[in-house]
């Protein structure tokens, strides 16, 4: 048997298409690119503006305003007792019915999404109707603005929560550690929790990145009496619209980092 | 005195009931395998012997201790499970160490259990890798290496070899038997495969909805099965409904039919004669009669018709319509050649392999065309 010499590759129609939508691709993310990065090079050009050329004088005075500090560590606090009670009830409330009430799951599931169906303002309204007679008077205090955020940042957790524990074989585990002798807290801490950390640490990311930019309900609930980093660049909007900028561009840079942050540890993760 | 006793065992989900007065008694020591098919209620036992299932009545005593209410984690017993249960987060030496830690055991300790577990398993030096860094069958054993770090009073092995290929099964198989031999640690194997559960078992027991069939040895329950049910799911076994008259059994054979009945010589049984039975006798206990071939006088001596054959490596499986019943019989793979499709064949099998069983007179049916086989394979 004698074997044919091997024929060069000849370009094929597939080929052709391929290359095609491989330039289609590029003109798309090219696209996206600018829809994104227009605004804010606009945002750096209006910061940085001056008549001899480029100053970065408004970040300078922004930086050195002692409320914006007071504005951005009131921001940090929501967002860290958000993050700290959502995920504390998520992970909690999702771990056991894993384990003891799985047919809760889908009951939960529709619970999760109906943060996304009520509108902001609805929800804020609905809060001041509510929180604004004792014995719960707590509207204008930040317990009332967390607990809002709690419930719309439900779903971010509870998504990226509810992925891990479906990976990681949750009843099996905690039966193989209870056998070995370990209490509840143990096999959470130590087994459960290792288990479903990036999924932890993505709701985290999550829910920091809507609260640190959060601007209707923090309006509605607490307005002046505890003002947030979106309150902060609002006011400074209406009077000092570069040093506004500046903070709006600072938000941005924020929310970046946590993503970034995201995809770092769902690479780790994969 | 038992090791581990299981009285009036009860469990229920709702008006389901998975296991009907469970009654058993274990010495220390002993393999026992919970053999049956899926759904039979040998998980629903060994999950309430390990604590993560609340009997629904019945107690479960551990040395004379009633443990029936005693949290899992208290009980003292290690447990493999089906799906590899190792901590993805923790190394092999970290798993096995997580009992250990438990038990607040040195690091000193910790290290040398560690060290003795990954000996006894066949895995020394494996300590540092992580769980995706091992084929299933490393992480079976060192699953059970985890379980018998903590010394526990009872082995539970929750059809630990079931997501393992074949080779890597027969392997692990002999591993558990001699490691559990080696250590005397009195163990409970649940397992759908009979051919698992009689090869490595000091005793097996059969399950069928939620009671024990039969309990016993391998040797007794494949030889000397009691009942119907561990007749047919214990290996291949041919079943023919007869009528016993004394020192043999009338094979029933149609009523409209002019074929004679043919009498069967079994084993003796004390049975009333006209009693309903089955006689029971393995595909391997009949010979295909060759020209030449002698027959004893106690032997059965049939004729029938071979309608098909199926491979199965060693033997091949003929199957035999003799007057109305189809027998299996096996053949060795050498001879087979001569048995095909449609030839006539002389069958011949020993009295003393002929087991009867009493069973419960037939409800009247209206008739079939061909009357029902009961050959079980």
């Amino acid at each position: 048997m004698t074997l044919a010499p091997l024929a060069p590759p000849q370009p094929t129609q597939s080929s052709a298409s391929t290359d095609r939508a491989g330039v289609w691709r590029w003109v798309l993310i090219a696209a996206l690119l600018i829809y994104i990065f227009i605004p804010i090079v606009g945002l750096l050009r209006f910061s940085t503006r001056a008549a001899n050329g480029i100053s970065f004088q408004f970040y300078r005075d922004a930086f050195a305003d002692p409320s914006f500090y007071s504005f951005l560590g009131n921001s940090l606090l929501a967002a860290l007792w958000t993050i700290a009670i959502t995920l504390t009830l998520t992970t909690f409330t999702l771990y056991w019915a894993y384990l003891k009430a799985r047919w809760l799951l889908p009951l939960l599931e529709m619970l999760s999404l109906l943060p996304f169906v009520v509108p902001a303002v609805t929800l804020g309204i609905g809060l001041i109707q509510v929180f604004t007679t004792p014995p719960l008077a707590l509207t204008g205090t930040p317990q009332l603005l967390i607990g809002a955020y709690v419930i719309v940042t439900l779903p971010f957790a509870y998504r990226a929560v509810e992925n891990s524990l479906q990976g990681a074989n949750v009843l099996t585990l905690t039966e193989a550690a209870e056998s070995l002798g370990a209490s509840w807290w143990r096999i959470f801490l130590e087994v459960i929790l290792p288990c479903v950390w990036s999924g932890v640490i993505s709701g985290g990311l999550l829910v920091f990145s809507f609260v640190f930019g959060e601007f209707t309900l923090a309006l509605f609930l607490v307005g002046s009496s505890y003002q947030t980093f979106p309150l902060y660049i609002q006011q400074l909007y209406s009077y000092q619209p570069q040093y506004s900028v500046v903070m709006s561009l600072l938000s941005f840079l924020a929310t970046w980092l946590a993503a970034w942050l995201l995809v770092l540890l769902t690479r780790r993760k994969n | 005195m038992s090791y581990l006793e299981l009285i009036h065992l009860f469990k229920s989900y709702g008006s389901v009931t998975a296991v009907q007065d469970v009654n058993l008694q274990i010495p220390a020591g002993e393999f026992i395998s919970l053999l049956g098919p899926s759904g039979c209620g040998k998980t629903t036992i060994l999950r309430m012997i390990a604590g993560f299932e609340k009997a629904t009545g019945g107690s479960i005593l551990l040395e004379g201790q009633d443990i029936t209410h005693i949290p899992a984690n208290r009980r003292d017993m290690g447990m493999v499970f089906q799906s590899y249960s190792l901590f993805p987060h923790m190394t092999a030496g970290q798993n096995i160490a997580f009992g250990l830690r438990v038990k607040r055991l040195s690091h000193g300790q910790q290290r040398i259990r560690i060290h003795e577990m990954l000996d006894l398993v066949g895995l020394a030096g494996m300590g540092d890798r992580y769980p995706h860094q091992m084929s299933g069958g490393q992480q079976q054993r060192i699953a059970l290496a985890r379980a018998l770090a903590i010394s526990p009073r009872l082995l539970l092995l929750d059809e630990p070899l079931s997501a393992l290929d074949a080779k890597v099964r027969l392997q692990l198989r002999n591993e558990i038997r001699r490691i559990q031999q080696q250590l005397g640690i009195t163990t409970l194997f649940v397992t759908h495969d009979q051919e698992e559960a009689l090869s490595i078992s000091d005793r097996v027991i059969v399950m069928s909805q939620g009671r024990i069939d039969q309990a016993g040895t391998p040797e007794e329950i494949y030889l000397t099965p009691n009942t119907a049910f561990t007749a047919s799911f214990i290996g291949a076994m041919n079943q023919i409904p007869g009528i016993w008259e004394g020192h043999q059994v009338r094979v029933s054979t149609h009523p409209d039919t002019h074929i004679p009945d043919e009498f069967l010589r079994t084993q003796a049984m004390d049975l009333p004669k006209g009693a309903h039975v089955l006689v029971l006798v393995r595909p391997e206990s009949i010979t295909v009669l060759t020209p030449g071939s002698s027959i004893s006088e106690n032997d059965n001596l049939l004729s029938g018709l071979v309608t098909s054959r199926i491979f199965l490596g060693s033997v091949v499986r003929l199957s035999v319509l003799v007057g109305e019943f189809y027998l299996n019989v096996d053949v060795p793979t050498g001879q087979a050649e001569q048995f095909s499709s449609g030839h006539l064949v002389q069958l011949e099998f020993p009295a003393d392999q002929c087991r009867v069983l009493a069973i419960a007179p037939p409800s009247v049916q209206p008739t079939s065309p061909q009357k029902q086989a009961r050959s079980a394979v």
